[in-house]
Parts: C-alpha cells; sequence; structure tokens
C-alpha cells in the first residue's frame, strides 16, 4: 500500500488496442478513477500492443520488440495499469520469459513487471481505496476474466468495490470463474467451439437474472455480448470500470446503438 | 533388448547432460533408500483408530464389527452370512484354519477358484487414515482369495490397525522384504464406468466384511 | 493407434452436434469436479502435498537413470525381468515375443493408456493372439470398436442406453437396462477370461526403485484378477513412472485418487513385487516389466521436461471448457484435453496435430487443477512456438498477425490507420451499436454480433482533450 501523502504516484495508463479501438469510454472511466484516487496521470504515445496475439501465437520476435517497444515507452512512471487482466498479466508475468537469454532486458522487464497492475486490483491493492462515490440502481452479475483470475488473483477485488456502489444488486452466475471462449484468435480460428464455450456462459448470465454484466476484459466483454445480442437477449454489458467510475448511465452499452 | 536399453540410458543422460553419476553421487542417492523419509499427512493425530477406521471403511460400503475374541469369529461370522443364504464353504486363510467352525461349514486352505463363494482373510494390518486392510501374499492367503469369490471377510487385529499409510511400509519391512503381492483394499469392488453411476461388486468381491478382534 | 488429430476441426463440430455425446459428457463434467472438490476440501495439508509431489518427480526426473537402472535391479532381484522398449514397435516385439515364448493363446488386459500408444491389441490380434479389456469401460470401447475418450473413465462417450444397445448386440442376450444388471452381465461375461487366459497384461499407475514394484490404482478388481491368475503377467509401461521410495509413491498416492475421481483411496491399490515366491501357492511364474521410452527421454532434456511430472489423473481435461465441449474422440488420438495437445504433438508429430495446441483459450484452469503443478498453458504455447518457427501455421492467420506486428511496432502509422478504419465502422454501426456480419470475421459473426467501435480511439480523443487543455 502507498503513502499517499509523499507525492501523487505517477501513473501511466496501457489503453490496450481493444479498448482504445472499440471503447474508450472504459478509458476515460479508467482515467478518473485514477484521478480520484489521487494519481497524477500520463498516456505515453508510443503505445500500441502489448505482444500478447504474438505471443501466443508462437512468434517471439515480434513480442519481443512490442514488450521492448511498451517498456521504453512507460520508462517514466512509478507504475503501469491496464483496464485488462489479460494485457496486464502478459505484461507483469510474461514480459521476463520473453528475455531469459537478455541480462539487460530482462532486468528491464523484471523492473516493469514489478509496476505493472491491472485497474482494479490496483486500486484496491495498492491504493487502498475503498469507497467511490458511485451509484448504480441495478443488479448486476460478474464474470471472471481467465488472465486476471489466474494469473494474477483477481476475484475479490471487483466484488468488493462493486458492493459499495450505492443501489447496486450482486448477482452472482454459476461458475462466473468459467471461460467465456474469447481466448484471443481461439474465437475466430475454432468458431463452433467458441460459440458453444460463450453460448454456456450466456446461459449461466440468464441464470442469474441480473439486468447487467460486467468484467474487466473487453475482450471476454465483446464476446458475451455479441452473443447476447444475437440472442435477442435484454441483458446490457459494461466494463466494470464505467459502472465504478459512475460513467455507465449516460452511455450506450457494449454493442449497443443510441437509441437503446 | 540391451540395445534398446544402452540406448535409452544414452537418451536419459544426453539430455541430463552428463555422464552417469559417480560412485559418489549414487551413494548419496542410495542414503535415500535406507532414510525412508517420511513425507506431509494429513493430520489425524487426535482421532480413535477404530473410529476413523470404521467411518472412511463404512463410507465406502465395507462393513465391519468387533468381537471379544479370535474364537467368536465363526459364530460372527455365521450371523454374518445368514441373510447372503449361500452355501456354507469357505476358503480360509490357514492362520484361522483352527478356529473352533461350525460343523456344517467346510473349510479349506487352498488358492481360491471361480466357484467359491465365501473367503476369510487374515489381515496384515489395517490403516485408519483410508479405511484400508492390507494383505499381504503368503502361503497362508494366497492371493486369488482375495479377489475371485463373491464375500470376503477379513480378520483384523486390532493391535495391527495403523494410523497412516506410510506405518504399513514400516511393518513391511520388519517382517522382511516385499512379497510379491501386497493389497490394500478399501471396500468391494466397484465401478462408475456406466454413466457415472457407482456400481459396486464390479469384478472383485461384492461384499467386504471386517471383523475387528483384540 | 492411428492418429486423426489432423481432423480435429471435423470432429469437434460433429462432437458438438452429437446429442448423446453432449448428454454423456454433461453428467460427467459435474461429477468428476464437485468430488474432486470436494476431497480436496476434506485435506488441508493438499497445498503440502502438491509441492511435496513436485519435488519428489523433479528430484527423481534428474537422476532418472540411477533410478531406472535401481528399479531394474530389483526387478531382477525378486525374479521379474525388464524389457526397455526406444520406441513402440520395441515394446510391441517385446510383448509378442513374451507371449510367442509360452504359446499365449489369451490374454486378459487391464486398462493401460501405455499399451494404447503402442497399438498393443491389434499387434498381438495380429499374432493370432486373442486379446480380452478386461476394465469395464475398455471392455465396452473393445466390443464397440472404439478408441478410449478420456485417461480415466475410456467410456465416458456412452449413454447407458448405447451400452445396453452394445450388450444385447454383442452378448446375444436380452436387453437390460439398469446398471446393476450390465454391470452384473460384464462381470459373469468376464469371470471365464480371467481363469482361462494364457497371459495378463497390466499398466502401471507407478513403479518404486526401491523394491522393483509396479502399482495399480482401481476399483474393479479386474487389475488384480489380470496380474495374478495368469502364469505370465507383463507390465506395460514407461519410464517417467519411476518413484524412488514407498513413502514417495504414497504421497503421490494421495494426491492422484483424490485429483483424479475424488477418493482419498480406490478400492484397490496394489503392489506387485518380482514373481510368485517358491512358498507362494498362486501368482505369476514369469513377471515382465516392460519400459517405454518413445520420446520421453527427449523431453527430459528439452522444455517439456515438466510434462513428465504428469500423473495421468485426468484432472486436466475434467476442467477444460474445450475437452467439456467436444469430448477426447475429437483428439483423435490416446491422450485427449490439455494433457494430450502436450503429448500428442511429440509422440506422432506435430505437423500432424497442429490443431491441439492451437484449441485453447490459455484459460488456465487445467494449471490451477494439475495436482503436479504442471504448467500446461506454457507448454501449449512451447509448441505454437515451434509451430511457427517451422513454418506450420496457416498461411492467412500467420500473415495477418505478421501485419498486425508490423503495424504495432510503429506507433505512428498505427495510430494512424486504426484511427481511421475505427473511424468508418463506428460510423456504418452507428445507429445499432453492432454488426451481425463482418469480411474476414465471420467466425465471429455467424453466431456473435461484432460490436461497433465507439467514436474515434481513446488516444485521439485524449489527445485533443489535452490539446485544449
Amino acid at each position: 500500500m502507498i503513502n499517499k501523502s509523499k507525492n501523487p504516484p505517477y501513473v501511466g495508463l496501457f489503453i490496450t488496442c481493444l479498448v482504445d479501438s472499440f471503447r474508450p469510454n472504459i478509458g476515460f472511466a479508467t482515467v478518473k478513477l485514477l484521478e480520484q484516487a489521487g494519481c497524477k496521470l500520463g498516456v505515453p504515445e508510443q503505445q500500441t500492443c502489448c505482444g500478447q496475439p504474438a505471443f501466443n501465437s508462437g512468434d517471439l520476435e515480434d513480442s519481443r520488440a512490442l514488450a521492448r517497444q511498451t517498456i521504453d515507452a512507460f520508462a517514466e512512471f512509478d507504475y503501469v495499469v491496464a483496464p485488462s487482466g489479460s494485457c496486464a498479466s502478459m505484461m507483469k508475468k510474461h514480459y521476463v520469459e520473453l528475455f531469459e537469454e537478455d541480462t539487460k532486458w530482462k532486468q528491464k522487464a523484471e523492473q516493469f513487471s514489478a509496476k505493472c497492475f491491472e485497474l482494479v486490483s490496483f486500486l484496491t491493492d495498492v491504493l487502498g481505496v475503498e469507497d467511490l462515490a458511485a451509484d448504480f440502481n441495478h443488479s448486476v452479475t460478474y464474470h471472471d476474466s481467465c488472465s486476471g483470475l489466474r494469473e494474477l488473483g483477481v476475484q475479490e477485488q471487483p466484488r468488493q468495490l462493486l458492493s459499495k456502489i450505492q443501489g447496486l444488486t450482486l448477482k452472482e452466475m454459476k461458475e462466473p470463474y468459467v471461460c467465456c471462449g474469447f481466448g484471443g484468435t481461439f474465437c475466430v480460428k475454432f468458431p463452433d467451439i467458441s460459440t458453444r464455450m460463450v453460448s454456456d456462459k450466456v446461459e449461466n448470465i440468464q441464470q442469474s437474472q441480473a439486468e447487467i454484466l460486467l468484467a474487466g476484459d473487453l475482450g471476454c466483454l465483446m464476446n458475451m455480448a455479441g452473443r447476447l445480442k444475437r440472442l435477442d437477449s435484454p441483458v446490457k454489458v459494461y466494463h466494470v470500470a464505467e459502472v465504478l467510475a459512475g460513467m455507465a448511465e449516460n452511455t450506450p452499452a457494449i454493442g449497443e446503438g443510441e437509441k437503446e | 533388448m540391451s540395445k534398446a536399453r544402452q540406448a535409452v540410458l544414452k537418451n536419459l543422460r544426453s539430455s541430463l547432460q552428463r555422464d552417469a553419476l559417480s560412485s559418489d553421487a549414487t551413494a548419496q542417492l542410495e542414503s535415500r533408500f535406507t532414510q525412508h523419509t517420511v513425507h506431509e499427512q494429513p493430520d489425524l493425530s487426535h482421532l480413535d483408530l477404530l473410529e476413523r477406521f470404521t467411518e472412511k471403511l463404512t463410507a465406502l460400503a465395507g462393513t465391519i464389527e468387533s468381537v471379544d475374541s479370535l474364537v467368536d469369529v465363526p459364530t460372527a461370522i455365521e450371523a454374518f452370512l445368514k441373510p447372503h443364504d449361500l452355501v456354507s464353504a469357505a476358503v480360509v486363510d490357514k492362520r484361522l484354519i483352527d478356529l473352533p467352525w461350525a460343523t456344517g461349514f467346510e473349510v479349506s486352505c487352498r488358492g481360491a477358484q471361480g466357484a467359491d463363494k465365501i473367503s476369510i482373510s487374515l489381515a496384515f494390518a489395517g490403516i485408519a487414515e483410508t479405511g484400508t486392510i492390507t494383505l499381504l501374499s503368503c502361503a497362508e492367503n494366497p492371493v486369488t482369495m482375495n479377489f475371485l469369490p463373491d464375500i470376503h471377510i477379513v480378520v483384523l487385529h486390532k493391535q495391527d490397525l495403523l494410523l497412516h499409510i506410510e506405518q504399513v511400509w514400516a511393518k513391511v519391512r520388519e517382517a522382511g522384504a516385499m512379497p510379491r503381492t501386497v493389497n490394500f483394499i478399501t471396500g468391494p469392488s466397484r465401478t462408475a464406468d456406466i454413466e457415472q453411476t457407482i456400481q459396486l461388486g464390479a469384478h472383485g468381491p461384492r461384499f467386504f466384511h471386517v471383523i475387528v478382534v483384540p | 493407434m492411428k492418429s486423426t488429430s489432423h481432423a480435429f476441426k471435423q470432429q469437434a463440430t460433429i462432437a458438438l452436434h452429437d446429442e448423446r455425446l453432449q448428454r454423456a459428457l454433461g453428467k460427467a463434467k459435474g461429477g468428476f469436479i464437485n468430488k474432486r472438490q470436494a476431497a480436496i476440501d476434506a485435506l488441508p495439508v493438499f497445498g503440502d502435498l502438491r509441492k511435496r509431489a513436485k519435488e519428489i518427480k523433479n528430484h527423481t526426473l534428474e537422476h532418472l537413470d540411477f533410478y531406472l537402472e535401481r528399479f531394474e535391479q530389483q526387478v531382477e532381484k525378486n525374479g521379474g525381468q525388464v524389457h526397455w522398449a526406444e520406441k513402440p514397435e520395441d515394446a510391441r516385439q517385446a510383448i509378442i515375443d513374451i507371449c510367442r515364448s509360452v504359446d499365449a493363446k489369451k490374454v486378459t488386459k487391464g486398462k493401460s493408456m501405455v499399451s494404447e500408444e503402442i497399438a498393443l491389441n491389434q499387434a498381438l490380434e495380429e499374432v493370432d493372439v486373442e486379446v480380452v479389456e478386461t476394465d469395464l469401460g475398455e471392455y465396452i470401447i473393445q466390443l464397440a470398436k472404439e478408441p478410449p475418450s478420456h485417461i480415466i473413465a475410456p467410456a465416458v462417450h456412452k449413454t447407458r442406453e448405447e451400452i445396453s444397445d452394445l450388450f444385447h448386440d454383442k452378448h446375444g442376450t436380452p436387453r437390460l437396462e439398469e446398471v446393476p444388471e450390465l454391470v452384473n452381465e460384464a462381470r459373469q461375461m468376464l469371470r471365464e477370461q480371467f481363469i482361462s487366459a494364457d497371459v495378463g497384461i497390466t499398466g502401471a499407475n507407478f513403479l518404486i526403485a526401491e523394491t522393483g514394484s509396479t502399482i495399480i490404482v482401481t476399483n474393479e478388481g479386474n487389475g488384480d484378477l489380470t496380474a495374478s491368475l495368469p502364469k505370465v503377467h507383463i507390465v506395460i509401461t514407461s519410464i517417467e513412472k519411476i518413484v524412488p521410495t514407498l513413502e514417495d509413491v504414497t504421497t503421490l498416492i494421495r494426491l492422484l485418487g483424490r485429483s483424479a475421481t475424488g477418493q482419498e483411496i480406490t478400492s484397490y491399490t496394489s503392489f506387485f513385487t518380482g514373481k510368485k515366491r517358491d512358498t507362494d501357492i498362486d501368482g505369476p511364474e514369469q513377471f515382465h516389466v516392460v519400459l517405454l521410452d518413445n520420446g520421453r527421454s527427449e523431453m527430459l532434456g528439452n522444455e517439456f521436461r515438466e510434462m513428465l511430472r504428469c500423473i495421468r489423473c485426468g484432472a486436466c481435461m475434467n476442467h477444460c471448457p474445450v475437452y467439456g465441449s467436444v469430448g477426447g474422440h475429437a483428439y483423435g488420438w490416446v491422450y485427449p484435453g490439455p494433457m494430450g495437445s502436450v503429448l500428442t504433438p511429440l509422440m506422432t508429430s506435430l505437423e500432424e496435430s497442429s490443431h491441439l495446441p492451437n484449441a485453447s483459450t490459455f484459460c488456465g484452469r487445467c494449471a490451477e487443477v494439475c495436482p503436479m503443478s504442471i504448467p500446461l498453458p506454457d507448454l501449449l504455447r512451447q509448441h505454437r512456438i515451434r509451430e511457427y518457427d517451422q513454418g506450420l501455421q496457416a498461411p492467412r492467420a500467420k500473415w495477418a498477425l505478421k501485419l498486425w506486428a508490423f503495424i504495432a511496432k510503429r506507433p505512428r502509422l498505427y495510430h494512424f490507420i486504426v484511427s481511421k478504419k475505427i473511424r468508418v465502422l463506428s460510423w456504418l454501426g452507428k445507429k445499432s451499436g453492432r454488426f451481425s456480419y463482418m469480411p474476414f470475421a465471420t467466425g465471429w459473426t455467424k453466431s456473435r454480433d461484432l460490436p461497433a467501435p465507439q467514436g474515434e480511439t481513446f488516444l485521439s480523443a485524449w489527445k485533443k482533450q489535452q490539446g485544449d487543455v
């Protein structure tokens, strides 16, 4: 836990390619949450992709190039925070693996890893945020994205913060920790299996009877929202940051147009 | 196939990036075989051995009773077998042959055969941790007795009831070397291969009954 | 067994639409998962046992040559024989030679995945030796002429109705409906086979170097009848199953049952050491252990070494959402699910089984439940690295990712192209907020809508904001 009486933590926002392209609202919600919690924020321009698609496709060379680019882009910051468990775990857990043979970069990767965090767990575990001045009068169910859960241990923290939101009821779905079937390129390489997995997840979401679905990873959210919409489900899908920052109500949900 | 043996060992050593171990190195490894280090175990020290044994064995469909002495065993067995309505004949552990068997009850000491319905063994040990009976293959209790008949009855001396699995190994080493077969038996035979439904009496005995004597 | 792993995609699609299979898989999954959880909740030292087990196995692997030689010594001391087999054909030949030496006509078998790996049954049948599978699950699939679909429960893909039909058809007996009746009929059918077999072949869950013992962990009793009734007992096993001492193996036994079926201990855990003693009344006169390598000694020296810790519990596949959707046959070879996706490319070829390491979201549940702490997603990724290096990936996918990386390595170009593309897409999708069709992404849009981008990219918006400030 950092001592807030000292200089405000200087946090670099790793926006993630999906949030940057598809839903900047998550980015702005992240900015709001971090500034609210007393951080000084920066958004380096030299960031593009954390390199996970290349890494999971076996392309180590490009992964290393993108890792070096990312590490250098965030050199000046005390912390690097991403509104995504999978990007944060790529940077925190796997960058170091990329440079086993390279002493200089291994060290840089280790230092970088120490300052990388997923957003929600950064708020609770590092900044000690316990309360949020936001309200949301809806029932909500929360999906645990795999990387955040199993690689970074993000599970209690979002539930902790959601419990502090005025008017919000949390309705846990059955097996919230089971994969939704996104898996990056998996969903387009094995669409039939992916569809089965997301359909099972949608059934659990519907059974929970919650109005809103939340999670911490936009890839998962787009996958689940896509299936929900195809099945004409009224469930609305947001990123957990949007609700925590009180920025969900005035924006169309994921996959919805302006009129819905 | 000593060519294969050479090849496999060579591949192993090449993967381990070394030659065969020196005699100093092997001497160190040998000590593992004499130290018999016991690793972490479930903490069950506070439990009553017989209570724990009974709980575990019955949870797995074994049955159990206690009698005052060995001479009471034949009567207990007669009572146990009554509802099963089988032929009064059993293959019996040689060490139990001199018990006062009822005159109508035919006892033999031999390997079990396909037609045998009942066998009666003397346990080498019991393991309270898991509700398990340990049997060693020997002239007195051939292995087939443990698997061919429909009903397997085992007499266990209370003093042979141990707490943890590892204690059996200490007892085996005390008794000499490993026999051809050491059987750990916990209840009757079972299978779940049809729709995950547990069914007792797959190929081994359908009933497993333990009689505890002092 | 001949591999059909190259057809994983088609096999998976068929499996997804197979109603009977889906019913069977649904029943099995919950059982395995819940039982394992209950067993682990009841064992506070589980975490410690896991750590210790990893240590024991790593130590053993580091000295595998020593422990194998010691095992061999002990087997021989107890009147047994060890046969080393580099490749499957060596193992098959060793077993055929032993069968020939005793003029064997009939062999009973306990369940052995290694025997599937070397395609033993077919080889024996080709030399006119009758092979009788005695494990109920293996017996069922032998009748159905199918391969196993799970390493612990080989017939998990079959419903009760299918088994009723099968027994009625193959046994020529009246059709039975209830599980007890079916099990009883199998018991009757196999009794005589156990007794009349010339040779009994089992696998081994573990091998103990200290005593030269082989272990089977079972519930049915068929393994024991197979090992004890015939004059010859052959154990077909592999080199990484060795464990140093009786105490070491006890730790692993505590993990195996719980991880596989949620049992603290199985009905029968049996330790076989050599042939029958002079004082024994029954038991085999010959004891043979066939030690198979088949690529394991190579794994010891490369990035797949950790896979050698596997104790074949099946927990990974029980918890895998992909295995849970398609079942074991889709994987096309002996070992399915996560562990199968690591092993199959190593034991067959990466080319033949290239789909397998890719059919994973890396959700990590397998690694989470693995009692031996094997980092399965990392090992699958190692295969993807090999595929990339060997040029085995589908060209379109590979070049799409290469293009992505090319642009991503050039931030200015990236932001330029992406913001343009996003502007177009968001304009196209503004009203409904989603696309029900997207060229080049039909894999997605066939069953899902694609959410439209909100507007401009975050970085453009941010830059503008900062410019205003």
